[in-house]
C-alpha cells in the first residue's frame, strides 16, 4: 500500500478506536489487530504524531502497581475524525464506481478491448 | 532475552540514533511488554520474543515525526511567497495547471513575464521554462495528506497572479479549480484556455487567436473580447454577462441561469441555457439571420426559425423568455 495512504488510515484508526474511550498501547494493538497490522513499534510513531498534532494526549495512571500509559482524543482529535469519515465518503463513490467497472470488466472482458467512446 | 536485557539494548540503539525522546520510547515499550505478559500470562522470554528486535524498530522509529527532518521540526515552514520572471520574447507557451487557487493574469506594459505563487510546506510548485515552454505545475500531494491536512495556506495567500506584456506573442493554457479566475488587458498571439470551476470567471479586454473560457456554479462575465477564431464560453448553474465580444463563432452555454448579450460581432452566434432567460441586443436587422430559436413556457421576441441571411442564431432556453432586439429593426 502506498505509505502516505497507509499512515492516513492508521491515524484515522487509532483516532477511531479512541473516540469510544481511553486505551492504553498493548490495547490499541489487540482492537486494531482484525483490521490492519499494527506492530509496537510501528504504533508507536502514529501515537507521537498525533500527540503532536494535538490529536490525542497522553497522560499515566497507576495499574496493578505501576504507571500505564493511557491515550485520549482531544476535540481536535475528533475533528480531524469526523474530517477523516466524510472526505471519505467522496471517496466511497468513487471506489463504488471502479469496483463495478472492475466486476465489469471480469464478466465482459471484451468490452475492455472496444474501449471507450466518448 | 528478558525483558531488561530488550529495553536496554533498544535504549542503546535509539540513543545511538539520536532519537530524540528515548525515556518516553523506552517506558511506551515497557508499557507493552507489561500489558502483554499480564493479558496473556507470558512469561518474559515469551513477550519479548513478540517483540521486533531492536535495530528493526529503531529503524522503524527513525521514520516517525521525531525525524521526517527535511525541514527542522521546531521550524515549521510558514507560507511564502515566490516570484519568478521569463523574458516574455523567449517564451510561446504558457501552461499554467493548478486547484484551490484563484489565478489572475495582467497584461501591463513590461517586456517580461512575472509568475507570483504561494509556497508552502504542502503547496509546492514545479516551474520549467525550455523550448519556449513556461510551465508551471502544483504539485500533486499524496492523497491523505490531500484529504487529511490543511495546507495551511490563508484565503489572502491563495492566489497565483500572472504579469505578462500587453501584447504577448504566446498561446496560454490555463487551468485552476475552485476559486475566481481573471484575465485582463492582454493581446495573445496565439489561443487562450482559461479553465476553472466553483468560482468566477471574468474576462476584460482580452483579444487571442481564439478563446476557450469554462466555469462551473459560478458566473462569467466577458467584456471587450474578441478572437480571430471561435470563441467558447460555457458555466453552469450561474449567469452569463457578455458585452464587446468579436469573433467569427461565438458560442456562449450556461444552465439555470440568464445570460445577457450586447454589442456582438459575429457571424455565427450560440447562446443556450434553461430556466433562464436570454435576452440582449444583437447588430443588423432580423433579416440578416438565419434563426433556430426556442424557449418552453415563455415568450420569444425572435422567430422559431428564419431562413434569413448569412448570419447565423442560434438561441435555446426552457421556461423563461427569449428577448433578443436588433439594433437595426425599427421596433
Amino acid at each position: 500500500m502506498d505509505p502516505q495512504l497507509k499512515r492516513g488510515l492508521t491515524d484515522a484508526c487509532v483516532l477511531a478506536l479512541l473516540s469510544r474511550g481511553d486505551s492504553y498501547g498493548y490495547r490499541l494493538m489487540k482492537d486494531a489487530a482484525g483490521l490492519m497490522p499494527l506492530s509496537a513499534s510501528t504504533l508507536y510513531p502514529v501515537l507521537r504524531r498525533l500527540e503532536e498534532a494535538g490529536a490525542l494526549l497522553v497522560y499515566s495512571q497507576e495499574h496493578t502497581g505501576r504507571l500505564r500509559r493511557y491515550y485520549r482524543i482531544t476535540p481536535e482529535g475528533r475533528a480531524q475524525l469526523a474530517a477523516f469519515v466524510r472526505e471519505w465518503e467522496a471517496l466511497g463513490k468513487v471506489y463504488a464506481f471502479i469496483k463495478q467497472r472492475e466486476a465489469e470488466n471480469q464478466e465482459h472482458p471484451d468490452k475492455e478491448e472496444a474501449g471507450h467512446e466518448t | 532475552m528478558k525483558r531488561e536485557e530488550y529495553l536496554r539494548d533498544l535504549k542503546l540503539k535509539l540513543e545511538q540514533d539520536d532519537f530524540a525522546q528515548v525515556e518516553e520510547a523506552i517506558a511506551y515499550f515497557n508499557d507493552l511488554l507489561e500489558d502483554r505478559m499480564a493479558e496473556e500470562g507470558m512469561d518474559e522470554e515469551a513477550a519479548v520474543a513478540l517483540m521486533d528486535a531492536p535495530d528493526l524498530v529503531a529503524s522503524q522509529l527513525r521514520e516517525g515525526p521525531e525525524k521526517t527532518a527535511e525541514q527542522p521540526q521546531d521550524e515549521p515552514q510558514g507560507p511564502s511567497w515566490r516570484s519568478t520572471v521569463a523574458q516574455a520574447d523567449q517564451v510561446r507557451r504558457i501552461l499554467l495547471r493548478d486547484r484551490n487557487m484563484r489565478l489572475t493574469v495582467i497584461g501591463e506594459k513590461r517586456e517580461d513575464i512575472l509568475i507570483r505563487h504561494p509556497e508552502s510546506e504542502k503547496v509546492r510548485y514545479a516551474f520549467t521554462l525550455s523550448e519556449g515552454r513556461l510551465s508551471l505545475t502544483r504539485e500533486e500531494l499524496p492523497l491523505t495528506w490531500q484529504l487529511f491536512f490543511w495546507d495551511g495556506l490563508p484565503r489572502e495567500m491563495r492566489e497565483v497572479t500572472l504579469r505578462v506584456p500587453l501584447d504577448l506573442a504566446a498561446e496560454m493554457d490555463l487551468r485552476t479549480s475552485n476559486a475566481r479566475l481573471t484575465l485582463r488587458d492582454i493581446t495573445c498571439w496565439g489561443s487562450l484556455t482559461a479553465a476553472t470551476s466553483n468560482g468566477a470567471l471574468s474576462l476584460e479586454n482580452i483579444s487571442a487567436k481564439s478563446l476557450s473560457i469554462k466555469t462551473s456554479n459560478a458566473a462569467l462575465s466577458l467584456s471587450q473580447a474578441s478572437a480571430r477564431q471561435d470563441l467558447k464560453a460555457a458555466t453552469s448553474n450561474g449567469k452569463i454577462t457578455a458585452r464587446g465580444l468579436s469573433a467569427p463563432g461565438l458560442t456562449l452555454k450556461t444552465s439555470n441561469a440568464s445570460i445577457a448579450v450586447a454589442e456582438l460581432e459575429s457571424g455565427d452566434i450560440t447562446l443556450g441555457t434553461s430556466n433562464a432567460a436570454i435576452k440582449g441586443t444583437l447588430s443588423g436587422q432580423v433579416a440578416d439571420w438565419t434563426i433556430t430559436s426556442r424557449t418552453s413556457n415563455g415568450k420569444n421576441t425572435l422567430p422559431a426559425s428564419n431562413q434569413g441571411g448569412s448570419r447565423r442564431l442560434s438561441a435555446h432556453t426552457s421556461n423563461a423568455n427569449i428577448s433578443l432586439k436588433f439594433t437595426a429593426d425599427a421596433y
